[in-house]
């Protein structure tokens, strides 16, 4: 998964800027919540208070409206001396003009009436229009035809013997205005009322009551038609605590447990309603009485004669449903602010990062070669533009640097181009160009220079005059161009002096002082002279300051003995030290220069003498190339992974004076091919094997290898019956030339020549005195056309040449 | 090269053709000799050795030859070589090998001798 950081900027500045604002509107939503919700619920409760005194005092406004012409008829029937006509007129008068009140009354006291019956008439207004969901629906109440006519009920009537009413006996009890507790009144208005008595006192007693009703219904409009807010509710109850007024009709005139149910048996509720029914006042947070949750419930005692308890309920969650609302529709605006937000990012980062994808798409063009695409025109901002800026910048410097590498490179490869001509004038100074390969009779040679650069300062070179090979190794100080060019003079000079029958010290003296003059560079170079008489096997030799070669004879290796005279070039009239040697046939002379033994490897380390060594030893008696080009593999194997540090020269020779045969003028020696096997008669069809292979790669059509066989295995048989040979191999050396085949056999027995030392077998006896013995070596010589012995080196060297051109 | 060897004998064993087919060589020739030796009884009075598919034969070979001849000489018997190949032959002649030893050229030929051989055998004659 990638990290953030790794994210594009459109997606880090969504995240990073969504996620702040996010936070920032849930705090500031949250803090707003508490905030509100807080000041709801004081704010609330204020309300609640403000509401109940509010309505309190309408309230009693309209009852003290009811009590004070109550109040006042009561004075006028006490103080005044109408008759009981006049009274009823003013009773009548009092209704209507007082539209709260329902209706009106005076009864007096029997005893002081004209009628002995009593007097109490009572004036009435007709039932109001039935107002559903109102208390007014459960009274049976009568239409009213007229507004201004009022109902009249006689009370003094026999039936309804108003003196032992509750009104009148109370207020005659009592002897001081007050409201009936509500009552159903069955006297003329059919309906729920409440009745405010005065009693008149006169000086001689109790003279009798006036009262004014007030019907329950207007009560309860009055109550429900101030304006507390839409959710809340008021409820006024009696001293008994019963619901006088409410906005659900089936709990009219029910107590107000019916209403609260369980909730009435909470502490909360039970101290308020105590409170209550003792006139108390307060405002609390209570279960609502028909819904869930808490309600705030404001309560307060009506002030006047009544001592009604009238409660306030507002539901706290339609309180906070603003809050709610508020909160959901700040939550939506956040979201679509966020959105917005989003969008607007987006397009900028866009804005922004349009030019980068521009580069980006340029710079993979560019990274893919092509180096001239051109580079988008942006001028957006002052960073992108800079960047662009650098860029440009970059690719003309790229352009540049590949314009210069390119002519560069076309000069080096002119260069390169001169060198490798160099190379090759230098190498065709050389015999056989830089691998030289020579297989004579008596000599083979094999050189081989690699340089370390294109051209180098190693050189070989030889010359064969009368039967002499004079040779040179050499090695300029310094590599490249000016040690070739030295080299070059010392070949030149060399290839001059070696026709001058000079001795290698005199070739030496000559070199040095033909280089020392002019030589302001100070070059020198190392080289060994040897002169080697092919006849005789002697050598002549000399050393400028030149690694000692090795001397090979049978796998014995060893260095040539020498005393070195100072490098050419540098000594003016330096001497060279003569030495000789007389090569046993089949030596070998390894000169090489110091590319072989100073090699180094990854590890820094050098080649060495002892390396040299071990790798001639392992080779036995091998031919001067297979030595050569083993001195080179080993050398390359030892260092690979290393560029090659000095030039490589390995000059191998041998001398090796062969059997020569002379038929009609042509000289014959065996060495063109040669196996070795061991002394065993179950290499027999091994050698034969070499021999028909080399005779069928001949020119020869048909060839006799019945005879050559008969000749090879008597020789062979021969050398293994009479040598006692040790483990040694015996070596076959073979040539074809001519029809003829040479064949040479050397072994390591002990020395016999058979052809002298061998009895002469007395040939054609008959069987009885047949002699067994000397047949073989009497074949040999029968077949042969021409045989020599010799011994050398231990070894006995037989040499046979044999006819074996056939005719079919 | 390997050396192969039959024997076809005639009249009582006293005559013998060995047939000697591949090399006759340094390697070879102690198998020709222990052929002999089993082969060869005491009452074997001509033994032939018919070189017809005789390729090669040294002189390891020869003497083989050599002693099977002195042996039969001693005993009164003879040895007779038929249908050598040239190159047999020349090395027969190099050697001068055994003036006295029979030679036939071809089948016929000795097939005619031992024919003659044969009676002279059985009637109890020398031959």
């Amino acid at each position: 998964m990638k990290r953030f950081s790794q994210w594009s900027i459109n997606l880090q500045l969504l995240l990073s800027l969504g996620s702040g604002v996010a936070i920032i509107f849930a705090v500031s939503l949250y803090l707003n919540f508490q905030a509100t919700e807080a000041r709801i619920k004081t704010e609330g409760k204020l309300h609640a208070k403000e509401a109940v005194v509010k309505m309190i005092n309408s309230l009693v406004t309209e009852l003290d409206r009811i009590e004070l012409s109550t109040s006042m008829l009561a004075v006028i029937v006490e103080h005044s001396h109408y008759s009981e006509d006049e009274l009823t007129d003013v009773l009548k008068n009092i209704v209507l003009s007082n539209p709260n009140i329902y209706g009106a009354s005076i009864a007096i006291e029997p005893k002081y009436a004209k009628n002995k019956q009593g007097f109490a008439p009572y004036f009435y207004r007709p039932q109001v229009a039935k107002l559903e969901g109102s208390i007014s629906a459960t009274l049976d109440v009568k239409p009213l035809k007229n507004k201004t006519s009022l109902l009249y009920s006689d009370l003094a009537r026999n039936n309804y013997n108003y003196t032992q009413k509750v009104w009148y006996a109370n207020a005659k009890v009592q002897g001081k205005p007050s409201w009936s507790s509500p009552y159903f009144d069955d006297g003329g208005g059919d309906m729920y009322m409440t009745t405010f008595t005065v009693p008149i006192i006169t000086e001689n007693g109790f003279y009798g009551v006036v009262t004014g009703d007030l019907s329950l219904q207007s009560m309860n409009d009055i109550v429900q038609s101030i304006g507390i807010s839409k959710d809340a509710y008021a409820l006024l109850l009696d001293h008994s605590l019963n619901i006088m007024s409410g906005p659900k009709a089936e709990f009219f005139m029910k107590p107000i447990q019916s209403m609260l149910g369980d909730t009435s048996k909470q502490l909360g509720w039970k101290k308020a309603l105590e409170l209550m029914s003792n006139g108390g006042d307060s405002v609390d947070n209570l279960p609502c009485p028909d819904q869930k949750g808490n309600c705030i419930v404001a309560y307060l005692s009506l002030s006047s004669n009544s001592n009604w308890p009238l409660l306030v309920i507002y539901p706290e969650d339609k309180m906070y449903a603003e809050i709610i609302s508020f909160t959901t529709k700040y939550a939506a605006f956040a979201l679509f602010f966020m959105a917005l937000l989003a969008t607007y990012v987006t397009w900028l980062v866009q804005r922004l990062t349009k030019p980068l994808t521009m580069l980006s798409g340029a710079a993979e063009k560019f990274g893919k070669g092509n180096i001239y695409t051109s580079l988008p025109d942006i001028s957006s901002s002052a960073e992108t533009k800079s960047l662009v800026q650098a860029f440009k910048k970059m690719q003309t410097t790229l352009i540049e640097y590949i314009d210069r590498l390119q002519s560069e490179t076309a000069h080096s490869n002119r260069l390169e181009g001169e060198l490798s001509a160099a190379t090759q004038i230098q190498m065709e100074m050389l015999p056989g160009n830089g691998l030289a390969k020579l297989n004579f009779s008596n000599l083979s040679l094999w050189a081989h220079v690699k340089p370390a650069k294109s051209v180098g300062g190693d050189l070989y070179h030889y010359r064969i005059v009368k039967n002499k090979l004079t040779f040179i190794v050499g090695d300029v100080s310094d590599k490249g161009v000016p040690a070739a060019l030295f080299m070059a003079t010392t070949v030149s000079l060399f290839k001059q002096y070696s026709q001058q029958n000079l001795l290698p010290a005199n070739i030496l003296l000559n070199l040095n002082r033909a280089l020392e003059e002019h030589n302001d560079a100070c070059m020198f170079v190392t080289a060994f002279v040897g002169e080697l008489n092919l006849g005789t096997g002697e050598l002549h030799y000399s050393s400028a300051g030149h690694t000692p070669p090795l001397l090979n004879i049978d796998a014995s290796l060893c260095e040539l003995e020498q005393n070195t005279g100072s490098a050419l070039g540098l000594v003016e009239g330096a001497d060279y030290p003569s030495a000789s040697i007389m090569l046993t046939p089949r030596s070998q002379l390894i000169i090489y220069t110091d590319g072989v033994d100073e090699a180094f490897n990854t590890d820094k380390t050098m080649y060495g003498l002892k390396r040299l060594l071990t790798t001639v030893r392992s080779l036995g008696v091998s031919s001067t190339q297979a030595v050569g080009e083993s001195i080179f593999s080993s050398v390359a194997d030892f260092s690979v992974g290393q560029n090659q540090s000095d030039d490589i020269t390995v000059m191998v020779l041998e001398y090796k004076p062969a059997f020569k045969f002379l038929i009609n003028d042509v000289h014959f020696s065996c060495d063109s091919e040669h196996i070795s096997v061991p002394a065993s008669n179950h290499s027999m069809s091994q050698i034969i094997q070499a021999i028909d292979n080399h005779l069928l790669a001949s020119s020869l059509e048909h060839y006799n290898l019945g005879d050559i066989r008969i000749v090879v295995e008597e020789l062979f048989v021969n050398a293994i019956t009479h040598g006692q040979l040790a483990l040694d191999n015996i070596e076959f050396h073979f040539s074809q030339c001519n029809g003829h085949l040479m064949i040479e056999m050397i072994d390591s027995g002990i020395a016999f020549n058979p052809f002298e030392e061998s009895p002469e077998p007395e040939l054609g006896l008959n069987s009885d005195e047949v002699a067994i013995g000397g047949l073989g070596v009497h074949l040999i010589k029968s077949m042969s056309i021409q045989k020599k012995y010799r011994r050398l080196r231990d070894k006995n060297h037989i040499c046979l040449l044999i006819h074996c051109e056939s005719n079919q | 090269m390997a050396l192969k060897l039959d024997k076809y004998t005639k009249a009582d064993e006293s005559i013998i053709q060995i047939i000697i087919a591949g090399s006759l060589d340094t390697e070879t020739a102690l198998q020709f000799d222990e052929f002999i030796a089993e082969h060869v009884k005491e009452t074997a009075k001509l033994v032939v050795l018919n070189m017809k598919d005789l390729d090669y034969v040294s002189s390891a070979g020869i003497r083989s030859v050599f002693k099977l001849a002195k042996r039969m000489k001693t005993r009164g018997g003879k040895v007779a070589a038929a249908n050598r190949q040239p190159q047999i032959e020349k090395v027969f002649d190099i050697v001068k090998a055994l003036p006295d030893m029979q030679i036939f050229r071809d089948d016929a030929e000795m097939d005619e001798y031992l024919s003659a051989v044969q009676n002279k055998i059985i009637n109890g004659e020398d031959f």
